[in-house]
């Protein structure tokens, strides 16, 4: 098997019918007749993703995927079984989680690449990471609001304004620079 | 296959639109689901995960190794309680659907 994936073609082309099968689940999901279709679609090009890139000749380590993969499926059943009711915060959650892999791949990113990053690399990597990290807090204000663990007013403070602005412009200026 | 800086501009242009045209006409009924497939797929970053993770790295190796099995974890909790939570969902959306006609 792993023979047979160690062309890049190979895998390349199992991305293809991934990023197919992800359009297609999208399309599928939007009328009740194919919704089901629609999931089945989303599941195999997500299966189909992962073990390609599992049988990838440049991964050589398992140990720490294998770690990822076992706590990542024993956080995420749960979070499958969830009450109608909670949902919405289901849903601000599992979109915190998302951000957060998005931000690490890009810090990791450009950690291991550092100093020399492209510069549209490096464009793209801030972006990553400052929308990433942005949706990654706001998703869990959202989440910890809807389980009203946080108090449901607006949370200010004095010079809120000030320092998002600061806060906003830190960052861009930053990338800008480099 | 690496990705010249416009092909990557072209794909990015055309898969913007695909997402703006399939999502376009969904009926009402479908927004939470359909929200929640999204971020599913949304986990797709745990490819580039796998691979920081996995991949042998001449020098900063602890540090992206360790990122990378953080954002495997958060991405495959996605993957599994998103396609978990779904398959109950579509069958309530279709179930709804059968008592309707």
């Amino acid at each position: 098997m792993r023979a047979i994936l160690n062309s890049q073609a190979l895998l390349e082309t199992i991305y293809l019918i991934a990023a197919m099968l992800f359009i297609l689940s999208l399309k599928w999901l939007s009328s009740p007749a194919s919704a089901r279709r629609g999931v089945r679609a989303g599941e195999i090009g997500m299966l189909l993703a992962v073990v390609g890139t599992l049988l990838h000749h440049g991964i050589v380590d398992y140990t720490w995927i294998a770690i990822g993969l076992v706590f990542g499926t024993v956080i995420g059943v749960p979070l499958g079984f969830v009450q109608m009711t909670a949902v919405p915060q289901r849903t601000a959650l599992s979109h915190a989680f998302g951000a957060l892999c998005v931000t690490l791949v890009g810090a990791a990113e450009f950690y291991l690449r550092a100093p020399a990053v492209p510069k549209f690399m490096m464009a793209v990597l801030s972006l990553e990471i400052i929308l990433g990290s942005l949706t990654l807090t706001g998703s869990l204000m959202a989440a910890g609001k809807l389980q009203e663990i946080l108090p449901q007013r607006p949370i200010t403070y004095k010079g809120q304004n000030l320092v998002n602005l600061s806060l906003l412009e830190l960052p861009s200026s930053l990338q800008c620079c480099w | 296959m690496k990705l010249d800086l416009l092909t990557s501009l072209y794909v990015f242009m055309l898969a913007a639109f695909i997402g703006f045209e399939v999502i376009r006409r969904v009926s009402p009924l479908l927004h939470t689901p359909l929200m929640s497939l999204t971020n599913a797929l949304d986990a797709i970053a745990v490819v580039g995960a796998i691979i920081l993770a996995g991949e042998f790295h001449q020098h900063h190796a602890t540090l992206a190794k360790v990122l990378g099995t953080i954002a495997i974890i958060a991405a495959t909790s996605n993957i599994v309680g998103g396609f978990l939570h779904h398959r109950s969902h579509a069958q309530n959306v279709q179930g709804q659907r059968v008592e309707k006609a």
